[in-house]
């Protein structure tokens, strides 16, 4: 079980903010204070650049840089530190997948296979190469409850994966539905019908909650950002498979990232350091260790369970509360979903119910949470979201019961 | 951000004034906000170039509908040339309201709208 009360004394916000509910974090997380001083410390006691200096602040900052790298390697269970590439975010990630992996391997006729309910940032960057390149997008469907529409035991993968796929690119955890995808199933059969397949994973919204394990899931990539997980704004990653990353062209071009530079021709760096140009994010990603340090202390497991208990005592509460008057979305089990519950409220528009709520101060989002396609597929143009995470307690879900009767109250 | 939803929004959202089409207009324009789903058909009925009519119908959140409501109110009587200089301060000053930037795109969906009619030739 996870002491909340004990956990948001460690999270300084709450101190000026005694009522906040933050139901937000599907958006960003709030920062621990152990994040914020780590950060801090980095500008204030050894801001130097890293990989370039032999003093002692740069080697100091050299060292913490590269030990974050072991953390986040540990932290998914990757074959080596240099799988991981440090990135601004998860958009970043994939753009890079799309740019440096895509363009490489995807010709006409190619089939990258998604789904529907993919957030704008793994759906359009393969939406632009398709049509660059002239290749197939397929487009995953999901059911009635939120589910990709995969038939029993995955069947219609038969269908939808040949020896033509040559990418298939998928969301751990919809940060809309909720919906938790069986990626470790989807990827063995995947793999199973095409054996060169590669398989990303936009994993935004499960890395934070969940135990990830890559090597267990046996995908080839996977996208992450720092700022859903306790960590900064700023940093996030990449991990891929060692052979993948070796043959991919590089990303961004300048310095850090080469071997040798001559007036007409550059050798790139080995990995990771391929495809990490320019200075990095130094204090984000030493705030990035901090962060799954203090995930590790709580213990992924035992976040996940909380959240479950949050999700079913919302879905009730919910329900019992409003009936047929409020519309969820998703699997609506906590068995099935992260800590997200997507709806509509009677029919106020999304974007009045949130502001009525922030009256409240109780914090969630309105609108397609940049998934316009899933949205498209629900058949309504905006839903509002709530999300939980490690500082959130059935109290928050009280006060979203009672400010959502004042919608009722004030809009009526 | 307090009491967005005073009684004058309120009040042009639950009975909004010029709601529905014309019977008689000389254009019809249209808008919306894909980011969010607001929507607005708007009906004038122009004359020696001066606005003799209004009428909307409108799909989307209570701030888009009273914006268009209490907007129309306003515009019905003037010329086309006073509409050229009114901007989203006019607006905002017309809703008495503070409004942050996402909802601001909720009040100027009939202002957007409605200034389509300089696209539109003779």
């Amino acid at each position: 079980m996870i002491n909340v009360q004990k956990i948001k004394k460690d999270f300084l916000i709450f101190e000026k903010q005694k009522d906040l509910v933050y139901l937000d974090s599907t958006a960003t997380s709030l920062k621990p204070k152990l994040v914020i001083d780590k950060l801090t410390e980095y500008y204030r006691d050894y801001s130097a650049n890293i990989h370039r200096g032999i003093y002692p602040i740069s080697e100091k900052a050299t060292e913490e840089y590269e030990k974050t790298r072991k953390v986040v390697a540990d932290f998914i269970n990757a074959f080596s530190e240099a799988e991981v590439i440090f990135t601004k975010n998860t958009t970043e990630s994939l753009n890079l997948l799309a740019y440096s992996l895509g363009r490489q391997i995807i010709g006409k006729g190619d089939e990258i296979v998604t789904t529907i309910m993919e957030h704008h940032s793994n759906f359009i960057p393969w939406q632009i190469l398709v049509e660059e390149t002239r290749a197939v997008l397929k487009i995953i469907d999901i059911d009635e409850n939120g589910f990709l529409d995969l038939g029993v035991n995955l069947n219609y993968l038969n269908s939808i994966i040949s020896k033509k796929t040559k990418i298939l690119t998928i969301t751990a955890v919809s940060n809309v539905l909720g919906t938790i995808n069986p990626i470790k199933e989807i990827t063995q059969l995947a793999k199973k019908i095409n054996p060169r397949l590669i398989v990303i994973v936009d994993a935004a919204q499960a890395v934070p909650h969940q135990k990830i394990d890559v090597q267990d899931w046996d995908i080839d990539f996977l996208a992450f950002s720092g700022h859903k997980m306790l960590g900064p704004t700023g940093v996030g990653v990449l991990w891929g498979k060692k052979d993948h990353l070796e043959k991919m062209y590089p990303f961004l071009f300048g310095g850090g990232m080469i071997e040798k530079v001559e007036l007409k021709k550059t050798t790139f760096a080995q990995l990771p350091a391929k495809f990490e140009a320019g200075t990095p994010p130094i204090a984000e990603v030493i705030g990035l260790a901090e962060a799954i340090r203090y995930l590790e202390k709580v213990g992924l497991e035992k976040i996940r369970d909380h959240e479950k208990e949050l999700t079913n005592f919302c879905l009730k509460s919910l329900k019992a509360n409003f009936g047929s008057k409020i519309k969820l979305f998703g699997p609506q089990d906590e068995n099935y979903q992260g800590g997200i519950i997507a709806f509509n409220f009677f029919d106020f528009h999304p974007h009045d119910v949130a502001q009525v709520l922030a009256q409240d101060n109780v914090c969630l989002r309105a609108g397609h949470h940049c998934a316009m396609p899933l949205h498209q597929r629900l058949g309504c143009l905006a839903t509002n979201r709530v999300s939980f995470y490690i500082y959130n307690d059935k109290k928050d879900i009280d006060q979203l019961i009672l400010s959502l009767k004042k919608v009722i109250k004030i809009l009526s | 951000m307090n009491d967005l939803y005073k009684e004058l929004i309120l009040d042009h959202y639950q009975n909004p004034r010029h709601y529905g089409r014309l019977k008689k207009s000389t254009l019809t324009l249209f808008g919306d906000n894909p980011f969010c789903g607001d929507s607005i058909v708007v009906d004038l009925k122009i004359k020696n170039k001066k606005i003799m009519d209004a009428g909307f119908i409108s799909q989307g959140c209570i701030i888009s509908k009273a914006s268009a409501s209490i907007f129309l109110s306003w515009l019905i009587g003037k010329d086309l040339e006073e509409l050229k200089k009114i901007d989203k301060n006019f607006i905002i000053n017309l809703l008495k309201i503070d409004l942050t930037p996402t909802r601001l795109k909720c009040a100027l969906l009939v202002l957007m709208t409605v200034k389509k009619v300089f696209n539109v030739k003779s």
